[in-house]
């Protein structure tokens, strides 16, 4: 019951992360693209300047829970997606340092290549997470010991990268979105038709990846054998049809929370699908690090479920705070970020 | 006293690598080998890895130093007289 209970939060926390960082990864990558001169890219930068560190609090919060919760799956988990994991590091790097200095640079190529390190920093981790993700539903080749016998390009199979596509234009429509609650005029009209471009593309990648799971995981056993848990990828195709219907009506922050719902269930489809696995292995279903056989002592397990149940309320409390107090567009008088 | 800027990160190193090598063989006291500790990862991994750190932290530790040098040249600026109107944090 007490891994259970960690497995769900384990889960929800994932889904928050993608549907929070979700849309500054998606903004940061689309910045070329919908950013016609200085001024637009400045409006960019402020519409995830104070939000987007807070974001990635719930990344921090997902792998401590691994860690925490489920030693032996973060252990196998780290040392299999190295180099995966390690990309995504460094281009979250990047990302961080080119928010904090660009606005600190003057020349026009120095603002640039820190733009660019915003672009592909903001690029990678959201197609490498869906590849990730993809290929923990799908299975790594981990043996009874843990160990690893792949390389990254194993994770690059056709499933991984329809996983990585996925995750990918979910966030580049979701930062569409975004960036139409927080800006005005020409900018807004660019996103508002970005989102509503992508959003076809999207729903023809996501009945791939839907159909594609049936045949490269298990994760459909679990729904099959409890018919109420489809209101769960119900729930997400609602939230896809949703956004589309609410892009129509000009209706930005609705369409906004409907591509949430739709990031949030989509997640919570792959991980209940995987339950009461956390890492399956394709080698052998003898190897698969469950709920059972990578969690901690119940000891562990009993002080951290406190801990949690204290700190996730507050955080929940202050980062909507922080939301709400920025919810209208911000001038660069109002963050500081992208001056001078 | 301005070369004195420098002796707290050069303690706080000093310190840290102290703790570090003191500690071997173990990387848990008493409790785990450093050489049990060691992940089943590739050895090319790990040493691509390590390059990628040393070049990183390179290339941002050079942008950090000019934007540092670069401030320090122009002077502290006269203090705003924009208080915190709306609350919010003070950064402009």
């Amino acid at each position: 019951m007490l891994e259970t209970t960690w497995f769900i939060l384990w889960g929800i926390l994932w889904a928050v992360y993608f549907m929070l960082d979700g849309y500054d990864l998606g903004l940061g990558a689309l910045l070329p693209v919908l950013a016609k001169d200085d001024s637009d890219r400045r409006a960019i930068y402020n519409a995830v300047g104070p939000f987007w560190d807070g974001n990635e609090v719930w990344l921090l919060t997902a792998g401590a829970v691994t860690f925490a919760a489920f030693p032996t799956t973060y252990a196998v988990m780290f040392s299999s997606l190295y180099s995966a994991l390690m990309l995504i590091l460094f281009a979250l790097i990047f990302r961080g340092v080119a928010i904090g200095y660009r606005e600190e640079v003057e020349s026009p190529a120095a603002k640039a290549m820190w733009d660019w390190c915003m672009v592909i920093g903001s690029f990678v981790p959201a197609l490498l997470f869906g590849v990730a993700f993809a290929n923990i539903f799908r299975g790594i080749p981990i043996d009874a010991n843990g160990v690893y016998h792949g390389t990254l390009l194993t994770l690059l199979n056709s499933y991984g990268l329809a996983g990585g596509a996925l995750f990918l234009l979910l966030f580049l429509v979701h930062g569409s979105l975004w960036l139409t609650t927080k800006s005005e005029g020409k900018l807004q009209a660019r996103a508002a038709s970005m989102a509503s471009k992508l959003w076809p593309a999207l729903l023809v990648v996501a009945v791939i990846f839907l159909v594609a799971t049936a045949f490269a995981t298990r994760l459909y056993d679990n729904y099959l054998g409890n018919p109420v848990l489809f209101i769960i990828p119900t729930a997400a195709v609602a939230g896809l049809v949703m956004t589309r219907a609410f892009i129509a009506k000009k209706a930005w922050w609705k369409a906004w929370f409907a591509s949430s719902l739709t990031i949030v269930s989509a997640t919570l489809f792959g991980v209940v699908g995987l339950f009461p696995n956390l890492l399956p292995s394709s080698m052998n279903p003898h190897y698969n690090l469950t709920i059972h056989n990578s969690a901690s002592s119940p000891l562990t397990l009993k002080i951290m479920l406190g801990v949690a149940l204290t700190f996730v309320p507050i955080i929940i409390i202050y980062q909507t705070w922080v939301h709400y107090f920025f919810r209208e567009q911000l001038s660069d008088e109002d963050t500081g970020y992208g001056k001078g | 006293m301005i070369y004195a800027i420098p002796l707290p990160y050069i303690a706080n190193l000093a310190g840290w690598t102290l703790a570090e090598v003191g500690r071997q063989p173990w990387i848990v006291y008493g409790l785990m080998k450093t050489s049990d500790a060691v992940s089943p990862i590739a050895t090319s991994q790990v040493a691509i890895s390590l390059a990628a750190f040393v070049i990183v932290y390179t290339l941002l530790g050079i942008a950090a130093f000019s934007l540092v040098f670069k401030h320090a040249r122009k002077g502290p600026e006269p203090a705003p007289v924009k208080a915190v109107e709306k609350g919010g944090p003070a950064n402009a």
